[in-house]
């Protein structure tokens, strides 16, 4: 029997050191323009899940549940685990599970609106924070 | 794996009692310690796949296992150094069952960038 998957993150939260990631993921909201650039940054527990293997659900089951609404049953808690995940495969995972389709499936526009840098290119000083563009050169 | 099948648990001393269904449906089901300054950073957490630096002072959480709707309770603080009193809002467009937008606020009701942005989330699990 499979377990829950919030079973699998508690044991997980148990066993697993967490594992800060060297990437963060820069995306703009085309249905928002005027919102400066969102940072994603993968949550070193979950990273933890991911590289591990046999925790996490496969990204489609979450897909699917978002085709459902609130309080229909869903099943991404109860599908079969997924094996280990590279540190990347792991990074493209997050991109299609937390970031809306609209962003990294379907806009067709000129301008790059998501970008995978290393964490060392995202400056520390938040001073014109709510300025912050991704650069199109 | 090993499973203790109770209905209730019982103080042998007072008598007092709780139902087991207060363990399984009260314990916060996500949560979270991060430093809301600089590049932001999660010091731990459970069941947050992702934190997005959504701009000054906002940030959004992400679940990895998703509530069953958007009816959970949030409870939250919010600090830096030199300011007392900060609480957590909740943004435009949120909660969702998937995700929690969460603002940062000072006793003045102004968003600053915290040090220290803990919240957690009790409710039901999908």
């Amino acid at each position: 029997m499979i377990k829950h998957l919030f079973e699998r993150l508690v044991d997980a939260k148990e066993h697993l050191q967490p594992i800060q990631s060297k990437y963060r993921v820069l995306f703009e909201d085309p249905n928002d323009p005027d919102s400066p650039v969102k940072i994603l940054v993968p949550d070193p527990n979950w990273l933890a899940c991911a590289l591990a293997g046999n925790i996490l659900p496969p990204v489609e089951a979450y897909h699917e549940d978002a085709t459902k609404s609130d309080d229909e049953p869903k099943i991404h808690p109860y599908v079969e685990p997924i094996g280990p995940m590279t540190e990347e495969e792991a990074i493209e995972y997050l991109i299609m599970k937390d970031i809306p389709p609209r962003i990294w499936r379907d806009y067709k526009g000129n301008r790059t609106i998501l970008k995978i840098v290393p964490v060392n290119l995202i400056s520390s000083d938040r001073t014109f924070r709510n300025a912050w563009t991704i650069s199109q050169e | 794996m090993s499973r203790i099948v109770i209905d209730s648990l019982q103080s042998q001393t007072t008598g007092s009692f709780a139902d087991a269904i207060y363990l399984t449906k009260g314990v916060s089901k996500s949560w979270i310690n991060m430093n809301g300054t600089g590049t932001i950073a999660t010091r731990d957490s459970m069941n947050v796949s992702s934190t997005v630096d959504v701009g000054v002072a906002l940030f959004q959480l992400n679940f990895t296992n998703t509530f069953i709707s958007e009816n959970y309770a949030v409870s939250g603080i919010t600090s830096s150094p030199g300011l007392t009193n900060g609480y957590v809002s909740i943004s435009a467009g949120s909660p969702q069952s998937t995700l929690l937008g969460v603002g940062s606020v000072s006793s003045a009701g102004s968003g600053f960038d915290p040090t220290q942005f803990h919240i957690q989330v009790k409710g039901i699990l999908a």
